[in-house]
C-alpha cells in the first residue's frame, strides 16, 4: 500500500521535475507565515470543507486528513486518534479554547458541525505544543473568523435522507465594516432504523437497527467589533444539544433495554487582539459547560442499571503576544490560567466524585527566519496543575526550502510532551489512582512537502515520517486487589512510528476543471512494556488502530456541474493486544467505502441555488468499524442550499 | 491520475475479496472426561469464547462454539451449566442463554429475552433457576422445553450465585448487596435471608453441610467507605452465621472453590489459597503464589483433585490456563480465550 503511495508521489515527481527546473527561483516558505514555519498542518481545503458541510467534524477527517476516527456508527461518539495514540491524546480548541472534557479526557467529534467553523486545521504531533500541551497525537483546531466584507448574507440548507434523516442549517450574517453580526444554527435528526445483516445470532437474519436514533441542535452566535483600525473584539456563543439512544450489540437477544446519552454544551468567549506591524496581541477568557447525561434501564424488568450525570464547567483564560523583533526574529509568549469544576453522580450505583483543578501554562516561543528558505523555531513551554509542576517542555522545528530552484521544503520537528491524567483518571470511585503519572511522551518528525505548478496543472505532494514514544501510557483495568471494579494504571510504553502522505491536484481541461485528493497514513504502533510472562502484546500492534488508513477522491466540474467520487479505506484492526486471531471469531477486516455526489449550483445574480444528490457506501459494502456494531449499506442523502449575499 | 484511479480500485477489488467464507468444524468431544471453558471477552466487544480441554490427551481447543455454528456466543460469557447431553452457556451482557449438544456443541436453542444473566441452578428435571445481575427476580425456565415458566421476587434484591441444600436454594446478592437469600423451592418463593458482610458472590457447602459464602467486600463510593473481604460459614439449618474469617485491608478476595470430598476451599486473594474447613483461621500464605500472572478464576477437578486457574495476563488476549496437581506442581498450561470465567467439569 504505502509503495503505491510512493509510486503515485514518483510519478507525478518525474513529470514535473523538468517543468520545474526551468523556473529560476521559487518562493514556497516565503508564503507561510513565519509562526507556522516548521509545522506540520493540515488544513483542509474549501472543496473537502464544502463537501463536509452538513456533516460533523469526524467525518472531514476520516476522508481529508490521515488522522484515524474510531466512530460508534452515524450520529454516535466518535474521538481522533493521531499516529497511534489515544483519544485522549487529541486535543480539540475552538478558537484557542479547548473542548476536551477534564473528566474523560476526550473530545466526541460527532457534537462539533463543520457548519459552525469557519477554518478546521490539525497539527499534528510535537507541532501541537505552539497550542497547547497534552496533544500527544495532534491537535483540532476550529476557527471562526468575521467576513468584514460582506453586509448581508443569508444561507439555508435542508438535506433529506435514507433511514428518516433530516438536517437543517441556517446561517444569517449582517453588518459592516465596524460590526458583524453572525448567527448559525443547525439541525441534525434520524431515526437511523437501517437495515443489516446480522451474522451475531442463530439463525443470521436481516435485522433493523433499534434504539439507534439521534437528534442534534445547536446556535452559535458571534458579535466583532472593530474598535479603532487595529483592534477587533469578539463574543462568541454555543449552546448545543444533543439526545442520543444508544443501540445494542448484535448478539443481543435480551429484554429490550433503554439506554440513551444527553448532552448540552453552552460556551461563550470574549476575545480580543490587537494588531500592529511589530506586535500582535491575542486575549481571550471564556466559559466551556458540558453536562452528559447517561441512562441504562430494562423497563420490562422495572430496573434501572445506571443513571448518571455529569456537570463539567471550565473558566479558561488566554493571552498571546506575538512580537517582531526585526525581519529575522519574532517571538510568540503565551500565559494560560484555566479552571475547571467537575461533579459527576450515579443516582443508582453511588459512583462518582466532586472535584476541580486550576492549570496554567507559560510559553515561550522564538522564530527565526535567517533568509527566505529557511526559518526555524524553539519553544518552551513550563505547566503546572493540580499544585503539580511540570518540568520545561522543549521543543523545535526547522523548515527549509533545500534548493532554491526546486519548490520543496524539508520540514522537521522535534518535541517533548505530557498529558496530565483525567479527573476520572485521578479520582472516581471506584478505580481512580491519585497517585498516577502524568503520560510523557516524545516525538519526532520529517516532512517533504512539494508544490508543483506545471502548465494548467497544481500538484501539492506532501510526506511525512514520524516516531513517538509515550511512556506512562494511562489504562483503565479490572483491578489489582481483587476487586471487582476497574482502575487507572499506568501501564503502558507506547512507540508510534510511521508515514503520512497526502497529496492535492488540480488540472484545468478545456471547460472541465478536474480536483483531486489524498492522504495515507501507516501507522505502527506497539506496546513495549509487556511485563507479565505469557504476554503477547509487547511489540504488537494496539487495538482498534489500523496499520493503513487512505483516501482518495477525484471531482470534476463543468458548467457549475460538479461530480465527485470518494474513496476512504481503513486496515484490519486487532482486537487482542497479542494480535492473535482464529478463523473462528470476528476480526475487523479491512474496508473500502466509496462516495459518490453529484452537484448542481444555479447563479441568479445575488442568488445562488445548489442541488447535490449523495451516495452513501455506493458498493453496498458489509462492514464493521466497531466489533458487532452493524453498519449501513447504500444509502442517500439529498439537499438543497439557497444562498443571497449582498456585498 | 486516470493510472491512480485504476490502481486504487484494483487495489480496492483485492482487499475487499479477502472475506473467505469460514467452513463449519465438526466435533464429537469426550465431554465426560473433559473440562469446558467460559471465556467472558471484552465487555461491550461481543467476543466471548468457549474452550474444551481434555486432561489425558492435554488437547485443547478454543472458539469452539464459533466453529461449529458459525455465530458469536456474544457479549460477557458467564457461567455454563450441563445438563444430561446439553450445555447451557449464560451469555450476561447479550441477555441469552445459549443451549448446545455438550458433545457437538451444535446450536440447539436460547432462552432470550433476559437483562443480565449470571448463573443456572437446575432444581428438577423441569425446573431450572436463572440469576440476574439487573433484576430482582430469578427467571424460572423448563430446560426441556428452554421456556421461561414464571419468576420468583427478591425484594428489591438482585441475584448471584446458587446453592442448594435440601429443598431451599441459598442465592448470593452481590453487587452493592449484604444478604444471602433463601428460597423455597417447592412453593419458588423467597422466605428468607441472611445478613453477612459486603457483597457475598461465590457460595460453596462443605462436607458437614455447611454453606460458605466469600464476600468481595465493598469499595469506596459517594455512600460507603471501603471494607474488606470476609469468608462466611452459615449454618443452613437454623440460617445464621456460625464464623467470620476477615481478610486484610486494601486485597479483595475472590472465587471460591471447594474439593470434591468437601474438606478444602480454595479462593484467590493475588494468588490461589488452600483452607481446610475445620481450620479457625485464615491461611497465612498462598497455595500457589501469584508472581507475575493475573489469576482470575480458579477451579478443583473433582475427580482428579487438580486444581485449575486462570491467568488474565493483561484482559484484552488470550488467556493462559495453568493445571496444577493436589499438591502445587505444575503439570500443563493451555491457551483460551479472553478472560476465562467459569471452568467446569461436566
Amino acid at each position: 500500500m504505502f509503495g503505491l503511495f510512493l509510486l503515485i508521489s514518483g510519478m507525478a515527481g518525474s513529470q514535473n521535475f523538468p517543468d520545474t527546473v526551468q523556473i529560476k527561483e521559487i518562493r514556497v516558505l516565503a508564503k507561510r507565515k513565519v509562526e507556522e514555519a516548521g509545522l506540520k498542518i493540515t488544513r483542509p481545503d474549501s472543496l473537502q470543507r464544502a463537501s463536509s458541510l452538513t456533516t460533523d467534524l469526524s467525518e472531514l477527517i476520516s476522508e481529508y486528513s490521515p488522522v484515524f476516527i474510531k466512530s460508534y456508527g452515524r450520529g454516535s461518539a466518535a474521538t481522533a486518534s493521531f499516529r497511534g495514540t489515544a483519544a485522549t491524546h487529541t486535543q480539540v480548541l475552538w478558537n484557542g479554547m479547548n473542548l476536551n472534557s477534564p473528566m474523560r479526557g476526550i473530545a466526541d467529534l460527532s457534537l462539533l458541525p463543520v457548519f459552525f467553523t469557519d477554518e478546521v486545521y490539525l497539527l499534528h504531533g510535537g507541532s501541537s505544543m505552539t497550542k497547547g500541551s497534552g496533544a500527544l497525537g495532534g491537535s483540532i483546531h476550529l476557527e471562526n473568523t468575521p467576513d468584514w466584507s460582506s453586509a448581508f448574507n443569508i444561507e439555508g440548507l435542508a438535506e433529506t435522507g435514507s433511514f428518516h434523516s433530516r438536517k437543517g442549517f441556517l446561517k444569517l450574517q449582517l453588518g459592516g465594516r465596524q460590526f458583524q453580526s453572525s448567527t448559525r444554527i443547525f439541525y441534525d435528526s434520524s431515526r437511523n432504523d437501517f437495515p443489516f445483516y446480522n451474522s451475531g445470532v442463530i439463525p443470521h437474519k436481516t435485522d433493523t437497527l433499534e434504539n439507534a436514533a439521534y437528534r442534534k441542535t445547536g446556535v452559535l452566535q458571534e458579535f466583532y467589533i472593530r474598535h479603532l483600525n487595529d483592534q477587533v473584539s469578539g463574543l462568541r456563543l454555543w449552546f448545543q444539544q444533543s439526545d442520543r439512544d444508544l443501540p445494542q450489540l448484535m448478539s443481543y437477544q435480551g429484554s429490550q433495554r433503554e439506554e440513551f446519552q444527553k448532552d448540552e454544551q453552552f460556551r461563550v468567549q470574549y476575545d480580543w487582539k490587537k494588531y500592529s506591524d511589530a506586535l500582535n496581541v491575542h486575549f481571550f477568557s471564556g466559559l466551556n459547560t458540558a453536562k452528559l447525561d447517561y441512562y441504562r434501564a430494562t423497563p420490562a424488568f422495572q430496573f434501572v442499571n445506571e443513571d448518571s450525570r455529569s456537570a463539567e464547567t471550565g473558566w479558561m483564560n488566554h493571552l498571546r503576544i506575538f512580537r517582531k523583533f526585526d525581519e529575522k526574529t519574532y517571538a510568540t509568549f503565551s500565559l494560560d490560567a484555566n479552571y475547571h469544576q467537575v461533579k459527576t453522580t450515579d443516582n443508582e450505583t453511588g459512583m462518582g466524585y466532586k472535584k476541580d483543578r486550576l492549570e496554567t501554562s507559560l510559553l515561550l516561543n522564538l522564530h527565526f527566519k535567517p533568509t527566505d528558505r529557511f526559518a526555524a523555531f524553539i519553544l518552551m513551554r513550563s505547566e503546572n496543575y493540580d499544585k503539580q509542576v511540570v518540568p520545561l517542555i522543549p521543543s523545535a522545528g526547522v523548515e527549509w526550502q533545500v534548493l532554491r530552484t526546486l519548490p520543496v521544503v524539508l520540514r522537521s520537528n522535534l518535541a517533548r510532551n505530557y498529558h496530565k491524567p483525567t479527573l476520572n483518571d485521578l479520582y472516581w470511585l471506584p478505580g481512580g489512582n491519585p497517585d498516577l503519572l502524568p503520560e510523557d511522551g516524545y516525538t519526532a518528525d520529517v516532512s517533504f512537502a512539494g508544490d508543483f505548478v506545471i502548465g494548467k496543472t497544481v500538484f501539492s505532494p506532501e510526506i511525512t515520517g514520524f516516531i513517538s514514544k509515550v511512556e506512562n501510557w494511562i489504562t483503565w483495568q479490572p483491578a489489582a486487589n481483587g476487586a471487582y471494579y476497574w482502575e487507572a494504571a499506568n501501564v503502558k510504553d507506547v512507540l508510534s512510528r510511521g508515514l503520512e502522505y497526502q497529496f492535492t491536484a488540480a488540472h484545468n481541461w478545456k471547460k472541465i476543471r478536474f480536483r483531486s485528493g489524498g492522504n495515507y497514513a501507516l501507522t505502527a504502533t506497539s506496546n513495549m512494556n509487556a511485563v507479565r510472562s505469557a504476554d503477547e502484546s509487547r511489540g504488537k500492534q494496539l487495538v482498534y488502530i489500523p496499520k493503513h488508513k487512505g483516501g482518495f477522491y477525484a471531482s470534476a466540474s463543468w458548467k457549475k456541474f460538479t461530480l465527485k467520487y470518494d474513496l476512504n479505506g481503513v486496515g484490519k484492526r486487532f482486537t487482542k493486544s497479542s494480535n492473535r486471531e482464529s478463523d473462528f471469531e470476528q476480526v475487523l477486516n479491512p474496508y473500502w467505502l466509496s462516495k459518490l455526489s453529484l452537484d448542481k449550483q444555479i447563479q441568479l445574480e445575488v442568488f445562488s441555488v445548489n442541488l447535490k444528490l449523495l451516495v452513501d457506501n455506493l458498493f453496498d459494502q458489509n462492514y464493521q468499524s466497531i466489533l458487532w456494531r452493524p453498519a449501513p449499506g447504500r444509502f442517500y442523502t439529498f439537499s438543497v442550499a439557497l444562498k443571497y449575499r449582498k456585498p | 491520475m486516470k493510472y491512480t484511479l485504476k490502481i486504487l480500485l484494483l487495489l480496492a477489488m483485492a482487499w475487499s475479496c479477502t472475506d473467505e467464507p469460514v467452513e463449519t468444524v465438526y466435533f464429537d468431544l469426550d465431554a465426560e472426561n473433559g473440562i469446558f471453558i467460559a471465556c467472558e471477552g471484552n465487555f461491550m466487544y461481543g467476543n466471548g469464547s468457549l474452550s474444551f480441554y481434555h486432561p489425558e490427551t492435554k488437547k485443547v481447543t478454543n472458539q469452539l462454539f464459533y466453529a461449529r455454528n458459525n455465530a458469536p456466543l456474544g457479549d460477557v460469557v458467564q457461567s455454563l451449566a450441563v445438563k444430561d447431553n446439553l450445555l447451557f452457556i449464560v451469555v450476561n451482557n447479550s441477555g441469552k442463554i445459549v443451549v448446545a449438544d455438550v458433545r457437538t456443541v451444535e446450536f440447539r436453542g436460547v432462552i432470550s429475552g433476559l437483562t443480565s444473566p449470571r448463573y443456572i441452578h437446575f432444581v428438577s428435571e423441569e425446573k431450572a433457576y436463572v440469576s440476574d445481575l439487573y433484576a430482582s427476580h430469578i427467571t424460572i425456565f423448563n430446560p426441556e422445553t428452554l421456556e421461561i415458566t414464571g419468576t420468583i421476587d427478591l425484594a428489591g434484591h438482585t441475584s448471584e450465585q446458587m446453592r442448594q441444600i435440601g429443598k431451599y436454594v441459598f442465592v448470593s446478592h452481590w453487587l452493592n448487596g449484604e444478604h444471602i437469600l433463601v428460597i423455597d423451592t417447592d412453593t419458588d418463593e423467597l422466605v428468607d435471608s441472611v445478613k453477612v458482610p459486603a457483597q457475598p458472590k461465590d457460595m460453596e457447602v462443605d462436607k458437614n453441610g455447611k454453606l460458605w459464602a466469600l464476600c468481595g467486600g465493598s469499595y469506596q463510593n459517594i455512600d460507603v467507605d471501603e471494607s474488606p473481604s470476609a469468608l462466611v460459614r452459615i449454618d443452613p439449618e437454623t440460617q445464621t452465621i456460625e464464623q467470620i474469617y476477615r481478610f486484610n485491608e486494601g486485597m479483595f478476595s475472590s472465587s471460591l472453590e471447594m474439593s470434591a470430598a468437601g474438606d478444602t476451599l480454595f479462593f484467590l486473594n493475588n494468588g490461589i489459597y488452600k483452607m481446610a474447613v475445620d481450620s479457625r483461621h485464615l491461611p497465612d500464605s498462598a497455595f500457589v503464589p501469584e508472581k507475575e500472572k493475573l489469576f482470575y478464576r480458579v477451579a478443583v477437578d473433582p475427580a482428579k483433585r487438580e486444581i485449575y486457574v486462570a491467568d488474565a495476563i493483561d484482559y484484552t488476549q488470550d488467556a493462559v490456563v495453568y493445571r496444577y496437581s493436589q499438591n502445587g506442581i505444575l503439570k500443563d498450561s493451555f491457551k483460551v480465550g479472553i478472560n476465562p470465567s467459569d471452568i467446569i467439569f461436566p
